[in-house]
């Protein structure tokens, strides 16, 4: 039996899960789909309705057999030796995704997560329309790319403007970032581009603090995250260097809500964001179904690296 | 005989760009590179996209992680002495670069978020 984690091999996060795999006598195998074809080959043959073979790299040989477990963790895009032409390559990343990818996907392993639940997961909207429906409040939404829905959204309240999937790009050479924000008069001034995609906006929920909730398989652990910075207050990716954190518990409703939602959506592992107001009431921002955990867990301890070691060795069993 | 492709559905392979269905289509959801090309000014205001008004660079915060090597027998990364870098500094670096839970980023997704 072995167990397959599928990362980039920068990830100090999947380097902290090998070790804990090692420590528990597990046969690791850690691969990354950026090494295929080039670094990485796979040789499988379907017999008795599961794939038969093998994947190998110059040091390691992986049994498509004996894969109980997957940790699916954000690897990354197939690279193709230079040479190719944009339509050739086209071709090859097409292939790769249906026959490496395909054969990687039907296995019949524990997947943490699936990448086909992962992908349904990453749509906004759609979360929180099954987050709704499973009981946890959520903010007052609004997708478009009409300028007077906007204008309309945002005379009724506080409006933050939040992106649906794409927080950065690379332009000039230089990665820029989107965080959170609140929507002022001169962003309502001049909505020309609104029409130009889709775009997100939602009521601001008055908040005392917010919390980071993760569900490892049964397992479920709560930080509250608390900004001491007025952008932190908006956004919590603003204050890395002066946020505070602390293990809490969360009402039983919203556990029970949150199961709820992770069966619907079919997750094993899920970094869930809400806001608690000063009531105490939780409300539901999004789930990150490959959201980290590892500044969490070096901030206040919490076991989640052995809840997912420990989830990962049981397989399905 | 030669077939004559008419439209850019039949000019693209099946799925690759299929606007919904895409995402679960995509093994590894990863993207890859999305960099517009050096010498590609921002659009402008009304065409561009409104809410890319806001992108800003994001400043670099705190000691940077070290770079070390990907030991492919032991499947972690290591130092220049073959000590595990996680040992070394602290296992996510303090910045941020990516959607939570969306298909990833090509450089920094291993980060917080």
């Amino acid at each position: 039996m072995s167990i397959l984690i599928l990362a980039d091999e920068r990830d100090p996060s999947a380097d902290t899960m090998a070790l804990a795999l090692h420590d528990r006598g597990a046969t690791v195998h850690r691969l990354n789909t950026a090494w295929f074809p080039t670094q990485l080959s796979v040789c499988a043959q379907l017999r008795g309705g599961r794939w038969i073979g093998y994947l190998r790299t110059e040091h390691h040989v992986v049994d498509l057999e004996e894969i109980h477990a997957v940790w699916y963790r954000s690897p990354k895009a197939y690279r193709f030796p230079p040479g190719l032409n944009t339509a050739e390559h086209e071709h090859a990343k097409v292939e790769a995704k249906y026959g490496f990818g395909g054969v990687l996907m039907s296995l019949p392993a524990l997947w943490v997560n699936h990448p086909a639940r992962l992908a349904d997961s990453a749509y906004k909207p759609h979360q929180l329309a099954v987050a709704a429906r499973s009981g946890l409040q959520v903010p007052d939404t609004l997708i478009t790319n009409c300028p007077e829905s906007v204008a309309n959204f945002t005379s009724a309240g506080k409006t933050v403007n939040k992106m649906l999937g794409a927080v950065s790009i690379v332009e000039g050479g230089v990665r820029k970032f989107a965080h959170t924000r609140a929507i002022g008069d001169a962003d309502l001034a001049d909505l020309r581009g609104v029409d130009a995609t889709a775009h997100q906006f939602q009521r601001w929920v008055p908040k005392a603090y917010e919390a980071r909730l993760f569900v490892v398989g049964g397992d479920i652990t709560a930080a509250a995250i608390y900004a001491h910075t007025e952008a932190a207050h908006i956004d919590w990716r603003t204050g890395y260097g002066s946020n505070t954190y602390e293990i809490i518990a969360p009402p039983a409703e919203v556990i029970d809500s949150v199961r709820k939602l992770m069966t619907e959506m079919s997750l094993i592992y899920g970094a869930l964001d809400f806001v608690i107001g000063s009531d105490e009431s939780w409300t539901f921002l999004e789930i990150n179904a490959g959201g980290q955990y590892g500044w969490i867990e070096q901030e206040t301890g919490a076991p989640l690296t052995a809840q997912l070691a420990d989830l990962l060795m049981r397989g399905h069993s | 005989m030669t077939a004559i492709l008419d439209t850019p559905a039949e000019q693209n392979y099946c799925f690759t760009d299929e606007p919904f269905a895409g995402y679960s289509a995509q093994f590894p959801l990863s993207r890859g590179a999305i960099a517009s090309s050096p010498d590609e000014a921002p659009s402008p205001v009304g065409v561009r996209p409104w809410g890319l008004r806001r992108m800003a660079p994001i400043p670099f915060q705190g000691p940077p992680y070290p770079v070390g090597a990907y030991d492919p027998v032991r499947q972690i990364r290591i130092d220049d002495e073959g000590r595990p870098l996680i040992d070394m500094a602290e296992p996510t670096a303090p910045t941020t670069g990516s959607a939570d839970g969306s298909e990833g980023d090509p450089s920094e997704d291993y980060h917080n978020d």
